[in-house]
């Protein structure tokens, strides 16, 4: 089959590789019909987070037919047409049984790499760095899911294909995030980027009722869709001297009772802090350039919830003071998508929410290369390339 | 509960941590790696008789044999080629596979109790395998992690076979 593989930092290549197919008992195998870039793929693209190996299919955002279904899979059907979310769980550990599915306990293949950073390894997800387990990834014509009758959600017939495709991850992490943030009545919510993650954060915080919500970025188009597809108002980064005191301003000098955080280690900043963490970047000192984090942090109301999306690695200059201080709740994690598919679908088919906005680029698999492209560079408005295998 | 007894644990766990061989019938303690099972401490010793379970969750590190009723040989790409005969020995919450020729101290030691209510089982791990390219402490936690999931869930995670554009998998 035909696959998008990573062979090295900035250097993608689509090439043939074996057809993936059924493994263990309750494996099930898709054609791929739509697979997205995500955000975190510029993290092992760059070359900021190790653990790729040259000829690694990456992509983790996909939906499919299914086309072959393991002996021990008994509700997943050969036609169906599904959403699997990103991270692998099996629906039946301690922490899947809680809803925390991207902790899952048992679907890591290479936890052992895993365990000395974290202590206790997270689930496995697909195309990612090996210590996530090493999985294939979905930007190929087919793509093994484990698992497919936890991992497997049929798209109802209103949902067309590319809507469905970022319910299977950029909307339930968004969601999640807004989830995280405990939104009652009368709530502003500050969501930093305005990346699809960002967005659905953004449009879900509107869903669960926040009376106001901020996105803050710096690219015209995406704020735009911020304003169109999550009802948002928003804020130039760079248009102003102090993000925190336009923020504060404009909450009557409460700040947001809660604030998303959905850039990641690639953040943009300015000033000496922002040259700094450049400079300890390029060293290797730190992996973060962590602006929008402590941002996130300093701007939002004393008691709030600042929830972490954007993926980082090593951070310096962490304002844990301000936590302690204002009495802030952190809350984080990769995202449980699978306690959030089903309700998504029921939004996206009600047309309460629109997905399918965040693609701006679509081309077939064999331009995912030059897709990669665009969506690193941010050029000509791109905010999801989506590839057709 | 014996904090300092763990803490010395761990610490030797650390110390034992990186790279290291252990030649078959070696005396160092192997380092110990616990996790939390759902499954009850009876499903944990039932398996754990079982000799095609081993051999499916030691996957590239081994391979085990039923020879006779408590007794099971392991066998290794690494170890001697006849492979090691064991016999199984169980006195309350510890399962061992003791050698039966050349002394030494037992090839596994599985420790099994139960955790607070509602987390299940504790079972701790130690391999006295021969094990090269891997430290005996990654290896032990992947086979005890793999034993976990098979208990769980009736499968081992794997990426094994899985399609790259690596010259081995075309
Ligand atoms: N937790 C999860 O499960 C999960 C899932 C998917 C993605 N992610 C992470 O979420 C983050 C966002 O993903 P994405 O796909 O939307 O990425 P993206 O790169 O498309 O978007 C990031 C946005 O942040 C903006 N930005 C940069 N610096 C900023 C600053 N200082 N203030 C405000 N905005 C700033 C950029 O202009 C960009 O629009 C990434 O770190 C990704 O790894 C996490
Ligand atoms: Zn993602
Ligand atoms: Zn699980």
């Amino acid at each position: 089959m035909r696959a998008l593989v990573w062979n090295g930092v900035n250097d993608l290549a689509v090439e043939t590789v074996p057809d993936a197919r059924v493994v263990n008992p309750r494996d099930v195998v898709l054609r791929v019909l739509a697979t997205t870039t995500c955000g975190s793929d510029l993290h092992f693209i760059d070359g900021y987070l190790p653990g790729m190996l040259p000829g690694d299919v990456f992509g983790h955002e996909f939906m499919g037919e299914v086309v072959d279904v393991g002996p021990g899979v008994t509700r997943v059907r050969v036609g169906d047409r599904v959403v699997v979310p990103s991270f692998i769980a099996c629906g039946s550990c301690w922490h899947c049984e809680r809803g925390e599915f991207s902790l899952c306990d048992t679907t890591n293949p290479n936890a052992a790499a895993q365990q000395p950073l974290l202590g206790y390894p997270s689930g496995g997800i697909y195309g990612y760095t090996h210590p996530f387990g090493g999985y294939a990834g979905s930007h190929a014509e087919f793509v093994r899911v484990p698992f497919g009758d936890v991992n497997c959600f049929s798209v109802p017939e209103g949902v067309n294909d590319v809507a469905a495709l970022f319910v299977s991850d950029a909307a339930p992490t968004g969601y999640m995030g807004a989830d995280f943030c405990e939104i009652t009545p009368g709530d502003t919510v500050a969501v930093f980027g305005a990346g699809a993650v960002g967005l659905m954060a953004a449009a879900s915080a509107r869903l669960m009722g926040a009376e106001r919500v901020i996105v803050i970025d710096r690219l015209p188009e995406r704020l735009e869709k911020a304003r169109t597809v999550a009802g948002a108002e928003t804020l130039d980064y760079t248009a102003v001297d102090s993000v925190q005191e336009v923020l504060r301003e404009t909450t009557g000098g409460r700040g947001p009772d809660a604030v998303v955080e959905a850039v990641g280690m690639e953040g943009h900043g300015t000033g000496v802090q922002e040259k700094l963490d450049r400079a300890k970047q390029a060293l290797r000192l730190e992996t973060d350039r962590a602006t929008p984090l402590r941002e996130a942090i300093l701007a939002c109301r004393k008691g709030g919830v600042v929830s972490v999306l954007g993926v980082y690695g090593l951070t310096d200059s962490f304002p844990m003071g301000d936590i302690v201080n204002k009495g802030l709740t952190l809350r984080s994690a990769q995202q449980h998508g699978q306690r959030y598919v089903p309700r998504l679908l029921e939004h996206v088919a009600a047309g309460e929410l629109d997905t399918a906005a965040l693609m701006t680029h679509e081309m077939p698999l064999e331009e995912s290369v030059r897709g990669y492209e665009i969506f690193k560079q941010k050029e000509d408005g791109c905010l999801r390339a989506v590839f057709h295998p | 509960m014996d904090v300092t007894g763990t803490a010395r644990t761990l610490v030797g766990q650390v110390a034992s941590a990186a790279g290291r061989v252990l030649p078959g019938g070696g005396t160092a303690t192997s380092p110990q790696q616990t996790l939390t099972f759902t499954s009850s401490p009876t499903d944990v010793l039932t398996a754990v008789r079982d000799a095609g379970v081993w051999s499916q969750v030691l996957g590239e590190f081994g391979a085990v044999e039923l020879e006779a009723p408590g007794r099971y040989r392991f066998t290794s790409e690494h170890g001697p080629a006849a492979g090691t005969p064991t016999e199984l020995r169980e006195t309350g919450e510890v399962v061992q596979f003791t050698r039966t020729e050349g002394g030494g101290g037992p090839l596994v030691e599985l420790r099994v109790t139960t955790a607070p209510p509602g987390r299940g089982t504790e079972v701790a791990l130690r391999l006295d395998l021969p094990l090269p390219d891997l430290a005996t402490g990654a290896a032990t936690f992947t086979v005890l992690y793999r034993l976990r999931a098979l208990l769980q869930t009736g499968e081992v995670p794997t990426i094994t076979p899985q399609p790259s554009a690596r010259p081995a998998s075309r």
